[in-house]
Order: structure tokens, then sequence, then C-alpha cells
């Protein structure tokens, strides 16, 4: 059995290179993240700015989760969402107010991070309290997958309109929930 | 009890204790948990993003598909759409695995072989807890009685699991994981009738304890008749469960995640053991909490704490006193992009007083047993389609001191639909009470048949597995593994330099095995599993050895066995079950081969109310699963059930 092993694993890396490049590497993120970075194209596609950015692009930021932006950046790689050009940023490195639509908060992110950001940004962030703080959508993990909880009220106040089709699939933190 | 039951009794069961062999189950993940995932998951429909599975069983978040190893993994949803009433049921389906009725209180559940009623190469966990009795290396199945409702999902990993799971994890693992409180399950109540299953009535509230925290109170009471033996005479095996559960549970993702759960069960149980007029009784209690931080998919902590107690007491015959306190942290970081390690800690110590009799002594009538261990496991990411698993433990036991424990996984990503991989792994299996200090006297005072044994040793093997899971399409997965098992030490039956009796090392021996799996969806609405496994296992007492045990007991398993399960969701408030299973004879217990059929009926009447009705074993009036048709026979049997949530 040794021997089959030594051989199979001699084969297995004759036949994939052991030298690949770091290009490759990106396609390594933990399925977690690549998830998650579907979920934000997908939260991209399904909503309505009504004042974008730009009209040729569509920004998604993240920040405090570098794991993160580099699965999202090989996601979004080549793909468009209504002729707008994606792109990621680094929260920390960029103008939020004019560049991010779609802004993704870690939870390691700098505390003031949302101090900066402007009202038509779609707000991501993590667990259900995220939502009803501040934030829009937050991603929820439970029995194992991810589930997105979303903040009807704040995403309205943002001047925002997430579709039907989305919200029907999301936990809906009620009113009631965040007054008290 | 008369004098020749007290010496013709324990030689009977003696012969079954000694065992070998394997086998295996039926199926279920449902398709989605194997299927090979695209590369760009924003192809999948938002309904399926939501469905993929991001955490696992390898301890270190990993999806199944990718998992170097035999794993199936059955969804809670999935045992109640069958009518499963004991994890025994569910654990029917799982390809790979032995599991044979005993009686109407007692099961035979073995991974890969060596199947008896003292099973003692499988760990089972409860939410992270082991069931196993240090006594025999065993679950006691007629109390660990886990509520099928409560069940989550159950992961079953057949071959050794020993590098993360412990030195009882010698052939498989299972990890039952129970259903997290979540208050807007509100209240609920579930009662069924039956004719083998006399009934079954439980009920939960679940609470809301603030910010994402949760509690839950469930409650059931079970009751299940005797079985009819060979000669139409009633058999002395019904049993009745009460248990209590309180579970409270806070889930932050990126932050700390709690969960304590506390279990209280009570059992009585007919015994032909016991004392003319008695029962078997057993209580206990179970206290369990969790404890992790997970920072990101890559790093985290969990500290686990947990304590038991049982009193098991069979009158005239038997009794056990059981205290154990366990404690395990472990912690998980990347290290670059092409390491992610897990590191182990873990101690348990487990307290008995056992109540001798003329019949069964353990010498010492007390024992406290302290188990040490650290394990450590890295995931290596070869290149972008090879990744290599190198892992070990380091296990200590009272018995024998250190025992090492090393596995090595290789998994190789041959396209986004294919994976193969291969393992090598040494696991060990440290002795326990029965090994070392168990003595059966003689009918005369003085007259032993069997006496204790300082010197009984670790049971080892080394296992070499490879395996195969191909998504041939949407709709066809297929699912493969072979293994290869070389056992040395195995326990058996010699004779000491005075001639007598004692629980010895001697036997040694060989297992291979296929375990194979289809899961075919014909229509959307339809989907059909299949399994097949085959399982061999031969050994033999060492040249030289005055055993003469292991010859005659190790044909416990079945070498064939078959399923066939399918499932039509007719409509969206109807779902039918046909489950078909074959399970080939047990030469060295006499037991015939046997076909059974179970079929079953949901039909959810409203949002809050569902019922279901279904038949078990319906292809033959009784059938033994055990023993050589003569003692306890397992019959047709009907059900009826209600589930009512409001």
């Amino acid at each position: 059995m040794r021997a089959l092993l030594i051989k199979l694993a001699t084969l297995a890396l004759a036949l994939t290179g052991l030298g690949t490049s770091s290009s490759t590497w990106a396609q390594d993120a933990r399925l977690e993240d690549r998830v998650r970075a579907a979920f934000l194209y997908n939260f991209a596609r399904f909503t309505q700015w009504s004042t974008p950015h730009t009209d040729r692009q569509l920004g998604f930021c993240v920040a405090g989760d570098a794991d993160l932006l580099d699965t999202l950046r090989t996601t979004i790689r080549g793909k468009n969402i209504n002729g707008h050009t994606l792109l990621a940023f680094d929260a920390e490195l960029i103008d939020i107010e004019t560049q991010c639509d779609v802004l993704y908060v870690g939870s390691s992110a700098a505390a003031n991070v949302l101090e900066t950001v402007a009202t038509r940004t779609l707000l991501v962030g993590e667990g259900r309290g995220f939502a009803q703080s501040r934030g829009m959508v937050g991603f929820v993990l439970q029995q194992e997958r991810l589930r997105f909880v979303v903040n009807p009220q704040h995403v309205e106040q943002a001047g925002l309109k997430l579709s039907a089709e989305l919200l029907s699939l999301a936990d809906i933190v009620s009113p009631l929930e965040t007054s008290l | 009890m008369g004098l020749h039951r007290v010496t013709r009794k324990p030689i009977a069961r003696l012969s079954q204790l000694w065992a070998s062999a394997l086998l295996v189950l039926s199926t279920q993940a449902t398709a989605q948990d194997f299927a090979a995932l695209p590369d760009d998951l924003t192809e999948l429909p938002l309904e399926q993003l939501l469905m993929i599975q991001v955490t696992s069983v390898s301890r270190v978040s990993q999806p199944l598909s990718e998992a170097p190893a035999a794993i199936q993994v059955i969804p809670g949803e999935r045992l109640r759409q069958m009518g499963a009433r004991h994890v025994s049921d569910a654990l029917r389906l799982a390809v790979g695995l032995q599991v044979a009725r005993i009686n109407g209180r007692s099961w035979a559940i073995a991974s890969r072989g060596f199947n008896s009623a003292l099973s003692d190469k499988l760990e089972v966990r409860l939410d992270g807890r082991s069931l196993y009795t240090p006594l025999f290396s065993g679950v006691l199945w007629e109390f660990q009685d886990i509520p099928i409702e409560l069940i989550e999902h159950i992961e079953i990993i057949r071959g050794p699991g020993a590098a993360l799971w412990g030195a009882n994890a010698i052939n498989g693992v299972i990890n039952i994981i129970t259903r997290k409180a979540q208050a807007e399950d509100g209240a609920r109540v579930h009662a069924v009738v039956g004719e083998d299953q006399r009934h079954e009535l439980q009920a939960e509230q679940s609470l809301n304890l603030g910010e994402k925290s949760a509690l839950r109170l469930f409650a059931r009471q079970a009751e299940w008749r005797a079985l009819t033996l060979g000669d139409d005479s009633q058999g002395e095996d019904a049993r009745r469960i009460h248990s209590l559960d309180l579970q409270a549970n806070s889930t932050r993702p990126g932050k700390t995640n709690w969960r304590v759960s506390v279990n209280a069960t009570e059992a009585n149980m007919q015994s032909p053991q016991a004392a003319e007029g008695t029962l078997e009784q057993m209580q206990g209690a179970a206290i369990n909490a969790q404890w992790a931080l997970q920072r990101n998919p890559r790093n985290g902590w969990q500290l686990d704490l947990q304590a038991d107690y049982f009193d098991r007491d069979i009158p005239g015959y038997y009794g056990e006193i059981r205290q154990q306190l366990g404690t395990e942290i472990r912690h998980q970081r990347a290290f670059g992009t092409h390491h992610d390690a897990l590191f182990g800690l873990s101690y348990r110590r487990s307290e008995d007083q056992i109540r001798n009799s003329a019949l069964v002594i353990f010498n010492p009538d007390s024992a406290a047993l302290d188990t040490l261990t650290v394990f450590a496991q890295d995931r290596i990411q070869l290149s972008e389609r090879v990744e290599l698993t190198l892992g070990a433990r380091l296990e200590r036991n009272d018995f024998t001191g250190w025992e090492t424990q090393p596995n090595v996984r290789l998994a190789w990503t041959l396209s986004p639909s294919s994976l193969i991989w291969a393992a090598y792994s040494r696991a060990a299996r440290a002795p326990n009470r029965i090994d070392r200090d168990w003595i059966i006297p003689g009918p005369q005072p003085g007259q032993f048949f069997i006496v204790d044994n300082d010197s009984f040793d670790t049971e080892k093997a080394r296992f070499s597995e490879i395996g195969l899971r191909h998504q041939l399409s949407a709709q066809l997965l297929f699912d493969v593994s072979l293994f290869h098992a070389h056992y040395t030490d195995m326990r058996g039956l010699s004779a000491n330099a005075e001639g007598l009796g004692i629980v010895s090392n001697e036997g040694r021996g060989e297992s291979h095995g296929l375990e194979a799996l289809v899961n075919w969806r014909p229509l959307s609405d339809v989907q059909v599993e299949l399994g097949y496994s085959y399982f061999d296992l031969s050994l033999h007492a060492r040249p030289g050895s005055l055993d003469t045990s292991i010859e005659s007991n190790n044909q416990t398993d079945p070498r064939h066995q078959a399923w066939l399960s399918t499932r039509w969701q007719a409509t969206a408030d109807v779902h039918t079950e046909v489950d078909l299973r074959y399970v080939g004879p047990l030469p060295d217990l006499g037991t015939d081969s046997y076909t059974e059929m179970d079929v079953f009926i949901h039909w959810q009447t409203t949002q809050h109310l569902s019922a279901y009705a279904g038949g078990r074993n319906l292809l033959s009036d009784n059938h033994a699963e055990f023993n050589d048709g003569s003692a306890h026979r397992v019959p047709r049997s009907a059900e009826l059930g209600i589930r009512w949530s409001f």
C-alpha cells in the first residue's frame, strides 16, 4: 500500500505540477469564502441603485478580510452586471464614498469603516446583529450552511431596492427587533 | 436461577463476544451533499448556494466532496421521512455498517466487521461526547437512545478515524449532531403508535434567550414490546425509556458560539439475567458544554467540557455505576495558503463501581481510568488539485501507556466532478475492563471459567483504503471505497500457565471489503439510492496459541449486503419511501440471510400538522438478525405517527 500511495502521489504531482503559479492558488480558497463571494455577486445582481456611482463600473469593497477579497476578485473576473464592469477593492485603500457600490464588512474590519459610507452603498456583513444595527445584509452560519438576513428598512433608507427573488430567500429583520 | 444456567449461560454469551467481520447499509446524503460544485459558484441559482454545506467532518472545515475518507452523511430530515425510531434505524441506511437487532432492546452495530453485542471498534459521539463505556469500549444502545426528532444529521466515517477521534475509532466513527435550539421552533408534539414500538410521545418547547440565543426543553417517553422467540414464546426484552433534554445555545458567526446540553434518561427493561420478578434498570445524566470561537473559516478554537453519570442494575447478575469527566481543547489555524493545521489536547477520567455477583465478577470492583490525548493534523495543499493530510494521535491509557496512531491521506481532484482519495492508517484499541479484569466463576467454589489477565495488550490494526467519488451528471453520483486491514493482537479466549481460561490477545488476521453507493435522481421528485457492500474477514489464533475461540467466532458479519431506497415526493405535501435491504448470512451465529422492505408515507396536512404511516419488515412474518432463528425474531410491524407544531 505504501508503494501504491507513493505512486499515486508521484503521478498526481507529475500531472498537476507542484510549482503552479500564484494565480492558481486563488482557486484554492476555502469553500465558505467562495460561497460568500458568490452571494456578494448575486446581491449586486438583485439590487437596484437609484443613483449608481458611475454608469460603467460597479465596485465591490471589502474591509477586514483579505482572503475574501482575493476570492471575490477571482469570482467576478470577466463578469459584468447589466453591462457594468465589476471591480473589487480593499476598502482601506480606497474612497468608499465614491467607489463602493457594495461594501462587505468583515469581522475584523476597523470599527470606523462604516463612518465614511455613502447612503447608496449596499452594506453586507456578518451576523444578524450587523443587519439589525447598521447594516443591510448579514451572513449567518446555520446548520453548516451560509444564510443571509436582510434589514429592508436600512435598504430602503439608503435608496436601494432589492428584488423580490432575493428577499424571498432571506431571513428578514423585523422592525420590532431593531427597536428593542 | 438454577446452577446449570450459571455454568452455561456465560459461555454461550462468551462465544458471541469474540467475533470479527464487516459491511454496509444504504445511503443518504442528498445528492447535494456529495455533489462536486462548479468552479464558479455564481453559476448556481441562489437556492443552491443556500444549500452548500460549508463546514464538515474532518474537524477542519472541508466540503464533504473533498474529504479523503469513506464518509456518509445522513440528514435528520431523511430520518424523519423514513420513520426512523431508533438511531439503529438510521444506521441501517449507511453503506459499510453492520446493524442487527439482537432482541427487543439490544442492537449489535459495527463498522467494517467484528459485530457483536459488545462491539468495541466503533467510536460513537453525541455532539462531541463519546458514548462508549470503558467497561467494554462499546455503546449501550438500549440506553443511548437519542431521539430522532433531535438529530440534525449523522456523520459516518468508515475505517479508522483514530488519529482524530481516539482509541475506539479503530474501524469507524459515528458522529451524531443534534439540532441547535431555535426560538422559531416554538412548541411541538410528536406521537407514534405501533406494533413493535408500542408508543412514543415527545414534546418540545423552544424559547428565545435573548440575542442569538435560544433554549429548548425536550421530553420523551417510549415503550417497545418484547419480541417473539423462534418457538413462539415471548422474549424477556420489553423496554421503556423516559428522557429529558435541555439545550441552550448561542450562535454568532465570526464570534464566540456556545452550547450547553443536559440530558437525563431512565430506562426499565426486561432482562433474562435479572432475578425473577425484577427489571434491569438504568438511570443516567450527562452535561455537555461547548464553546467555540471561529475567527474565520481557517482559524478557530473550541473547548468542550463533559460530565456524565449512569447507574445500571441487573438485579442478581451485575451492576455498574460510572462517573466520567472529560475535556478537550482544539485549535485550528492556517499557516500560509498551503497548510491548515489542527491541534488538540484531551483528557478523560472514568470511574466505576461494579456490583459483582456469583455469576460475573470484575476484579477490582472499582477502578478509575485516565486517558490523556494529544493530536495534530496538517492538511497540505501540494498543488491546485492534490491535498495531503498528515495526522497523528498520541494517547495514554492506564493499562498499556502511550499508543501512537498515525495516518496519512491523499486527495486528488481529477476534475471538478471527481475525486480519488487514498489513506493509510494505524489504529489501536486500548484494553478495557472486560479485557483485563473480568472473572467468570465456575459452579463450585474456587472454580473459574475465566480469570482476570493483567497482560492483555492493545489490539492493533493497519488500514489501507482507496476511494473514488464521481459525479457522472447532475442526476447521478457514484461513490466507492475499497479497503484492506491487517489486525494483530486480537481478542480471544486462551489459557494461562495454570490452565485457567483468560481473555487473550492471540488473534491475527486480515479483512478486506468494498462499499459502493449510487445516488440517482431520474426525475426532479424521485431519488433512488443503490448500495452494495462486500466484506471478508479471516482471523486465526497465532501459531502455538491455545485459543480455540477465534476460529468459530469471526464470521458474525454478512459478506454481502445491498440496499435499494426509492423516495418520491409525490406532491408538495406527500412523500413516500420504499427501502429494501438484503443482509447475507452470519455463519458463526447460524443466522440466515434475509431481505426486508420498509414502506413509509408522509403527509403534511397543514403547515402545523403532519401525519405518517408505515410498515417495517413487510416481506415476512418475522426474521432473525443475530441468532440462529431459535431466539428473538424481528416482526413485521405497522406504525402511525403525527407531528403537530404550534
